[in-house]
């Protein structure tokens, strides 16, 4: 399989797992094009590694992991010397924007573990075996971490969507309500 | 375990889904090679770690202007070197004479014991 066909197979994968990670685009991309270029790097050094998904997918894991830390460390710096953060306008609040803002909140939501499993194998799209391996565990015990997450993921996501749709039928019967 | 492709596991992946420039982005700068950040940026966290280490040594073991070091502790200087050659017993001053026992008594005079062990007697 030629280099570039498997950096463009992994690159939405690894780009769906570094958002639900750090639930952030930019650091989303900045994880994604690190273990990407070190699989490039690997491979015309070294020749292929034995799987090029877990090769990539581990260092994706511990670079979401440090830049994660590194963003909480420094942002009380960034909240002292930038001001607070400017109050989204009405274009951030689009259709698309909360649904992901939903997600990443219901993922933030679940255990570090499960979570970890849940974005490897369903976001990441990575095979049971591959990712127990980067995890470091059993294919069962995988098997039970993604369990465990989808269930409470379900429940979470269940819950919001009911508080969301609540609150927009009152915000339409007090619209209602003030032009009659 | 059930095949992930439920209603939140597809919602899941279509949320998170990122942009298509966003993919071309990555992937195009994947292949461009691994980025390089100046070598003085990469040392600069290094840096200022050791730089506050030796800092903080530094305070704690450079005595104060009085003599003193941070901790309250007066700082102490051997006058005397003291070595057994043998059967017996060298004292050097360091800096010039050394009383070890004062034959006129002074205003505070110390207080201790002295042996001498000369030839196995006292």
């Amino acid at each position: 399989m030629e280099l570039e066909t498997v950096v463009r197979e992994l690159a939405p994968q690894l780009l769906r797992y570094a958002l639900g990670r750090t639930g952030d685009p930019t650091l989303a991309e900045e994880v994604a094009q690190d273990a990407l270029a070190a699989l490039v790097q690997r491979w015309r050094r070294h020749g292929p590694p034995e799987c090029a998904a877990a090769f990539a997918f581990a260092i994706a894991r511990r670079r979401a992991f440090r830049l994660t830390f590194q963003r909480r460390l420094m942002a009380p710096l960034h909240a002292l010397l930038d001001g607070p953060s400017p109050v989204p306008g009405p274009e951030q609040r689009a259709a698309a924007r909360i649904d992901l803002d939903r997600t990443l909140a219901a993922l933030g939501r679940l255990a570090g573990k499960d979570r970890d499993a849940l974005l490897l194998v369903a976001a990441g799209e990575l095979g049971l075996s591959e990712g127990a391996g980067i995890l470091g565990i059993s294919v069962s015990a995988l098997k039970m971490r993604v369990h465990r997450a989808r269930q409470r993921l379900a429940r979470i996501l269940e819950e919001s969507d009911g508080t969301a749709e609540r609150t927009s039928r009152n915000a339409a019967a007090a619209d209602t309500g003030s032009r009659s | 375990m059930e095949p992930l492709n439920g209603p939140h596991e597809t919602r899941l992946r279509r949320t998170l889904a990122p942009a298509p420039d966003a993919v071309e982005r990555v992937v195009r700068q994947a292949l461009a090679g691994p980025r390089r950040e100046p070598a003085l940026r990469r040392l600069l966290p290094a840096a200022s770690l050791i730089a506050v280490l030796l800092a903080a040594a530094g305070l704690l073991v450079v005595p104060l202007p009085d003599g003193r070091l941070p901790n309250g502790r007066a700082v102490r200087r051997s006058v005397a070197s003291i070595e057994t050659v043998g059967e017996v017993l060298l004292v050097r001053p360091k800096h010039g004479p050394v009383s070890l026992v004062s034959s006129y008594p002074e205003p505070s005079s110390p207080t201790g014991t002295l042996i001498v062990i000369h030839g196995g007697g006292q």
